[in-house]
């Protein structure tokens, strides 16, 4: 019998909806919401053994953990004791840089974007964009910032260089804001199920939203999609989407998308099933490389294949 | 006290590390023969069981505060305070003066003309009190210094951004917003400095940017003393209980306001725009405050008695 | 009176609470305000302040 967890911090509609599509669909899903125990970083025992072995050993893990530093641990955790993840590729372990390098050297339509490492550098890209623009600070646990003006742009990147711990410095600068022209799209499995809030879509969105997936290597993602002048960019991601209020784009809802696709993982995974070698010197861990696709057609399955294939020793 | 056994009192002048001010202060000392050490806080190791300064490492009879470090400040002089060495400005004084909110509140309670403040403590609330004093509105760190995060915030957007920002990264004293009307003024204010119960020097500080601190490359041009302008930095040192401070003032179209009382207060840039040696003046401030002698030691019932009604 | 979890949309029933009072929610654990007592209206709990004790 499988195991299947869901990762996350507490139990809320999203994860209850998950765990009830996935039971509909004749799979058991357990919550798994990381406990005071620490994990082995690898399904090798180190010598000494460790006295605890502990960690849920899952065959598929979702990732819905909310706080993404910790979330992204967690998931290379699971995966390096062999479980499968569904979440949401380079979003979940990276950084908005990251997913924005990822998603140009894919040719998807991105906004107008500097990379600013310091106060002045974010200063001075604000100014070359003109305003409004929008800071995004590279941890997605800090919310993307509009600013408005000058006065505004001057306080908010100050506050993040004398408040922060210098990382909180480094940060997007985007030309606009996305405020009332954007939609976000949840994205399952390569197709796009659901959007939430924005107005009604048409079709070049949710397939801009796809791409953006696929590029990423995202099995679950949120991609938030906005109009502009020169037609719809990616403006941002979401490694963990809410999708309570999602409304679904061909009647098929988020949780019961994520469930079909944790079955096809599943399927993936049974002929697979020996005991696994303790004594494999090989690392369990896929160098991040082999992750970061470059926006060939099957790009999404390979990620995947990859992934399991190192988790897995296929 | 030692002054009055006819030995000159030893001076200790509490410093992070020496400036210009602190260089001028100590070099006048000497001159005139004065006993006259640096007290690092750095090095500071204050033993409250010890019945003397002395035997807590500090051996001095008055100590000056020129500390950039507020918050080690605030503390050494409690502890000297409690010692029965006087300082310039006492420990409630320098209190009231390192926090912004008890700075303006205290100068309200005396009546002197100051903005409108408001305090809130959480995002929504915050929000409220930028609407009451209207925008654009000024967001400050109550505990900030050299013109440091002082946001003009333009509209609800802006100011939820900025707001944002403080909730997120800053610690506990960040939590507390600081909402102040923005006072529209030339591209100046006025600086007076204050010792004892003098104005001995003003000077207009020009900026380009709205924030008009010579810490943010502000440039000093002399300022003559008015009458108003005595009188208001006197009563705002009065509120506070100061005796040695920079007072910040604005002119609007409704007369000065005072935006705050700094303790101890720079005063390189007003040096190139008067003839009064403001150094020496702090230095005779200094014996003199020696010569009044000890501050009352702090029992545990009279403990922080010192406020702003007692001055 | 019946509330609904903000975080995770159980459902369960309160008496007798006040506005500003601190809940569980019985089911995914979280602490709730009682925005409103009548009709009862929940929302999550202010996180605790570094300096929040006594």
């Amino acid at each position: 019998m499988a195991t299947v967890g869901v990762l996350c911090g507490r139990m809320r509609v999203e994860e209850k909806l998950l765990v009830a599509a996935l039971a509909e669909a004749g799979v058991v899903a357990e919550p798994v919401v990381p406990t005071g125990l620490p994990l082995p970083p690898s399904r090798h025992p180190l010598p000494p053994a460790p006295a605890f072995a502990g960690g849920p050993q899952t065959d598929l893990l979702i990732d819905r953990f909310p706080e993404r530093a910790a979330g992204a641990a967690l998931i290379a955790a699971s995966r390096a004791t062999g479980s499968a993840t569904i979440d949401a590729g380079l979003a979940a372990t990276g950084d908005r840089l990251t997913v924005a390098t990822a998603l140009a050297a894919a040719g998807v339509p991105r906004p107008n974007t500097h990379f600013a490492w310091s106060a002045e550098a974010a200063l001075a890209a604000v100014a070359s964009l003109g305003y409004p623009a929008t800071l995004l600070p590279l941890a997605y646990r800090s919310a993307a910032t509009p600013l408005l003006d000058i006065d505004a742009a001057e306080a908010v990147i100050e506050h993040r260089a004398v408040l922060g711990n210098g990382v909180e410095t480094l940060a997007l600068v985007q030309a606009g804001v996305a405020v009332g022209c954007s939609s976000c799209f949840v994205v399952v499995d390569g197709e796009p199920v659901a959007s939430d809030g924005g107005p009604e879509p048409d079709a070049v969105a949710p397939n801009l939203a796809a791409r953006a997936a696929h590029a990423l290597g995202a099995r679950l993602i949120g991609v938030v999609v906005a109009e502009t002048t020169h037609g719809p960019v990616v403006w941002d991601v979401q490694p963990v989407p809410e999708f309570r209020h999602a409304r679904p784009l061909s009647g098929r809802p988020v949780a019961e998308a994520v469930a079909a696709m944790a079955i096809r993982l599943l399927k993936a995974r049974a002929p697979q099933q020996e005991p696994m070698d303790p004594h494999d010197p090989r690392p369990v861990l896929a160098p991040a490389g082999h992750l970061n696709g470059h926006g060939n057609g099957n790009l999404r399955a390979e990620a995947g294949e990859v992934r399991d294939g190192v988790a897995l020793f296929a | 006290m030692s002054g009055s056994n006819g030995r000159m009192p030893r001076l200790g002048v509490l410093v992070s590390y020496l400036r210009t001010e602190e260089k001028l202060i100590l070099a006048d000392a000497r001159r005139r023969g004065i006993p006259v050490t640096p007290l690092f806080d750095k090095e500071l190791v204050l033993d409250f069981s010890a019945p003397t300064a002395a035997a807590s490492g500090v051996d001095v009879d008055v100590v000056l505060d020129r500390c950039v470090a507020h918050a080690r400040a605030g503390y050494a002089i409690r502890a000297f305070e409690r010692w029965g060495i006087p300082t310039l400005n006492s420990a409630e004084s320098v209190h009231l003066c390192d926090d912004k909110a008890e700075n303006s509140l205290a100068l309200e309670a005396a009546g002197i003309p100051t903005p409108r403040t408001v305090l809130a403590f959480t995002m929504e609330s915050a929000l409220k009190a930028c609407e009451l004093v209207g925008y654009p509105a000024v967001l400050k760190p109550v505990a900030g210094s050299w013109g440091r995060l002082l946001a003009k915030v333009n509209g609800p957007e802006q100011a939820k951004a900025v707001i944002a920002q403080k909730l997120e990264l800053g610690s506990v004293g960040h939590g507390v917003i600081y909402v102040q009307e923005f006072v529209p003024k030339p591209d100046r204010d006025i600086r007076a400095y204050v010792v004892g119960e003098r104005v001995l020097a003003a000077s207009y500080r020009a900026a380009d940017h709205w924030v008009t601190n010579a810490a943010r490359g502000a440039t000093s041009l002399p300022c003559p003393i008015t009458p108003e302008i005595e009188e208001l930095s006197l009563r705002a040192c009065q509120a506070v209980g100061a005796r040695l401070a920079g007072v910040d003032l604005m002119e609007t179209a409704d007369g000065l306001t005072v935006i705050e009382v700094n303790s101890g207060g720079e005063f390189r840039g007003l040096m190139a725009t008067t003839d009064t040696d403001i150094a020496a003046e702090i230095v005779s401030e200094a014996m003199e405050t020696a010569r009044r002698g000890r501050p009352e030691r702090r029992g545990a019932a009279k403990s922080m008695a010192v406020g702003p009604m007692a001055v | 009176m019946t509330g609904t979890c903000p975080e995770c949309a159980a459902e369960f029933e309160l008496s007798g609470v006040e506005q500003g009072e601190i809940v569980p929610c019985p089911e995914c654990g979280v602490e709730l305000e009682v925005l409103n007592a009548n009709p009862v209206q929940l929302g999550l709990a202010p996180e605790e302040g570094e300096d929040w004790g006594e």
